[in-house]
């Protein structure tokens, strides 16, 4: 019998052919919780798990278990992700003019300086304790789910999978200017967004 | 106020401390955002709070799916295991 060669120092993979249903059994939820984070349309993570597991039963021979099986299919969603962020900044300009028209203009007075009663408040609970709450991540999936697509995209890559600006750029086919006009904007609304839906509705005090 | 008006206005500062996010600013800009700091409470704040979101932002694809919405319809399921089966 021809072994393939495989490096003996390594652990023998321990299941070597394609089980698709396994797969999808063991790994389906976090694979689609991974694309919903970044696409956030349910059709569109589904599909890209799918195109996933199909690349992983037509390569699954060549893994040999180097990885754990959930980051070698985690890696390859990634890759697909990519994949349909460049097609988006083929197919779409990245601008959303709604979104931009709206600087939030009545925080700040004539001289640009901000309104005091108008400005950031004074966030409690603090940092640590508000992350400790269930309220305060749905508030923000909540505040996500808000931003327009195309930002939202931007916005995602930049923070949640801390790509660099020059990368985001080229994947996307934007400039440097503009994709910092986006995460500012981003940044901004989500910033209100928080303040508005859990800060101050908490009855946190206003200074 | 000599502070007040030699240092950028609280607009652009907004946009400058969002910028130094991702990419790094001059020396200048940085001092100029540093003294704005010593004059106004809300952008620091303001500059606090982005510093507070980009944090929890990293840690979303953990806690907040895990905490929020979390899997697959059974639909998607059996849709993903019938796509997936060998055509033969």
């Amino acid at each position: 019998m021809n072994q393939p060669e495989i490096e003996t120092s390594a652990p023998p993979p321990t299941r070597s052919h394609a089980d698709p249903d396994r797969w999808v059994d063991e790994h389906g939820d976090c694979l689609f919780r991974f694309a919903l984070t970044r696409v956030r349309k349910e059709e569109v993570a589904e599909d890209l798990v799918q195109e996933t597991l199909l690349v992983a039963v037509r390569t699954h021979e060549k893994f040999g278990g180097r990885s754990s099986e959930r980051s070698w299919l985690v890696g390859i969603l990634k890759n697909k992700v990519c994949d349909y962020f460049r097609k988006l900044g083929r197919e779409t300009n990245f601008t959303d003019l709604e979104f931009f028209s709206d600087e939030h203009s009545d925080k700040f007075d004539g001289e640009n300086y901000w309104i005091h009663e108008r400005g950031p408040s004074d966030w409690k609970p603090e940092g640590e304790d508000a992350m400790k709450r269930a309220e305060f991540w749905q508030t923000i999936q909540g505040c996500l789910a808000k931003l327009p697509d195309r930002v939202a995209t931007v916005f995602t890559m930049r923070e949640i999978d801390d790509v660099p600006s020059r990368e985001i750029c080229a994947t996307l086919n934007i400039t440097e200017a503009n994709l910092w006009v986006m995460l500012h904007r981003a940044r901004m609304a989500l910033r209100q967004c928080l303040e508005v839906n859990f800060f101050d509705g908490q009855g946190g005090a206003r200074l | 106020m000599f502070i007040a008006t030699h240092t950028p206005k609280c607009h652009d500062i907004t946009r400058l401390i969002s910028r130094s996010m991702d990419s790094p600013l001059p020396l200048r800009t940085r001092l100029a955002l540093r003294i704005h700091y010593l004059i106004c409470v809300w952008c620091e704040r303001y500059r606090d709070q982005l510093i507070l979101l980009r944090r929890a932002l990293k840690a979303v694809p953990e806690e907040g799916a895990q905490k929020t919405r979390g899997a697959m319809s059974p639909d998607a399921r059996t849709r993903l295991k019938i796509a997936l089966q060998p055509k033969s």
